[in-house]
């Protein structure tokens, strides 16, 4: 018995019915709709429904993806078909949906998004949300969230700021090209410019119980964690100091610096300083013998200042005293 | 043009006198009917069992091409 088409072609407000009339039976091989959301009231699925004599209805066949509002498809209803993304290895990504989880993730693109200025991954939040990142740990490449880094133009690139932190004893660490800390290389591997007008820190240690260091270097060459320029640049015309280093330790009953120590360890055959504190001063406009080089303040009170031409000057009735 | 879309149904669905088949749209939440949507063309493919001449009832019967 050769198959037959049976056709509505008017259109209607869903839903659209047909009912086996008399004596006929059927079977159904195919049914095709074509539905128009144009005039949706919200998201919907497009369904195909069994209804039995007395209204009852035995099976409801759904679409898995949700329409939006205004979207038009054409269905076709068959047996046996699957939808194609739930073939293998899970859902896909879905709004509005919490939660989505899986063994795994990976994401690879190799073209640029014209939507999104050529991206090859975008992630936009525009609602003032923020975007997050979480992670539990991971036992190499330092744990955390990896950034792997393999161009030529450095792995971050920040407007308006970055928070990277990690939780437990270990504490966060950035680590530029080949491992190595910042600096690492001829030029450095990760660059941290703060810009902002109101706090020019760069870097700040919040609550550190462990160690206020912040930065450590590790290279062979330099084992310096911020040398030179490069790294802190007190730009022409600003004001404040170029570089501060403020300590403010609670309590610390052996002695030595409760603040901040300036520790050098030069370990083999080296030829510089180990610790040098260098003042160059500019005489534009004045006596060079009434420019200050180096002051040391306790407290508030200037105790002691290095003229720029080097007089040494010491608070007023104090005597300069050799009883170490 | 709208997106086609293709989707599973029961197979060997054999349908006798006043049963029907009916084409809707669902909210994807509730399965209530989402007023606003229109369902234009609907072909349905089947084999007459019962034997005889087809009746269509609202629908048409397309007419082959012999006839």
């Amino acid at each position: 018995m050769p198959d037959v088409p049976l056709v509505a072609n008017n259109v209607v407000a869903a839903p659209k019915d047909y009912l086996v009339p008399l004596a006929q039976e059927i079977i159904v091989k195919s049914v095709r709709a074509a539905i128009d959301g144009s005039g949706a009231a919200g998201s919907y699925v497009p369904a195909l429904q069994l209804i039995a004599p007395n209204g009852d209805v035995m099976l409801t066949a759904v679409d898995d993806t949700t329409r939006t509002a205004g979207a038009s498809v054409d269905v076709t209803w068959f047996p046996g078909v699957k939808p194609a993304v739930t073939s293998s290895g899970g859902s896909g990504i879905q709004f509005d949906t919490h939660p989505q989880s899986g063994d795994w993730l990976e994401v690879t693109t190799t073209g640029s998004d014209p939507n999104n200025d050529g991206f090859g991954i975008a992630l936009t939040d525009t609602g003032g949300n923020g975007i997050q990142l979480a992670t539990t740990g991971r036992s190499t490449d330092g744990g955390g969230v990896y950034v792997n880094y393999d161009d030529t133009t450095s792995g971050f690139g920040v407007d308006t700021g970055i928070d990277i932190s990690a939780g437990g004893s270990a504490g966060a660490t950035i680590r530029g090209l080949n491992s190595t800390a910042l600096g690492g290389g001829t030029s450095p591997a990760v660059a941290i410019n703060a810009q902002a007008e109101a706090d020019a820190s760069a870097l700040a240690a919040d609550g550190a119980d462990v160690s206020a260091t912040i930065i450590s270097g590790t290279g062979a060459a330099n084992a310096n964690g911020v040398s030179g320029s490069a790294i802190v640049n007190h730009l022409a015309g600003a004001t404040g100091n170029a570089i501060g280093v403020h300590g403010n330790g609670n309590n610390n009953s052996s002695g030595k610096a409760v603040g901040g120590d300036f520790y050098g360890n030069q370990t083999a055959n080296g030829t510089g300083d180990v610790i040098a504190l260098r003042a160059t001063v500019n005489t534009v406009g004045g006596s060079t013998s009434t420019v200050y080089g180096m002051q040391v303040f306790i407290g508030a009170t200037k105790v002691f200042q290095i003229n720029s031409d080097g007089s040494l000057h010491g608070l007023t009735g104090k005597s300069l005293t050799f009883d170490l | 043009m709208s997106k086609a879309v293709d989707l599973a149904m029961p197979q060997d669905l054999d349908l006798g006198q006043g049963y029907s088949l009916r084409v809707t749209a669902l909210d994807p939440t509730t399965g209530a009917l989402v007023a606003g949507v229109k369902v234009g063309q609907v072909v349905i493919t089947a084999t007459n069992v019962a034997g005889g001449d087809i009746q269509s009832g609202p629908f048409l019967l397309v007419p082959g091409p012999a006839a």
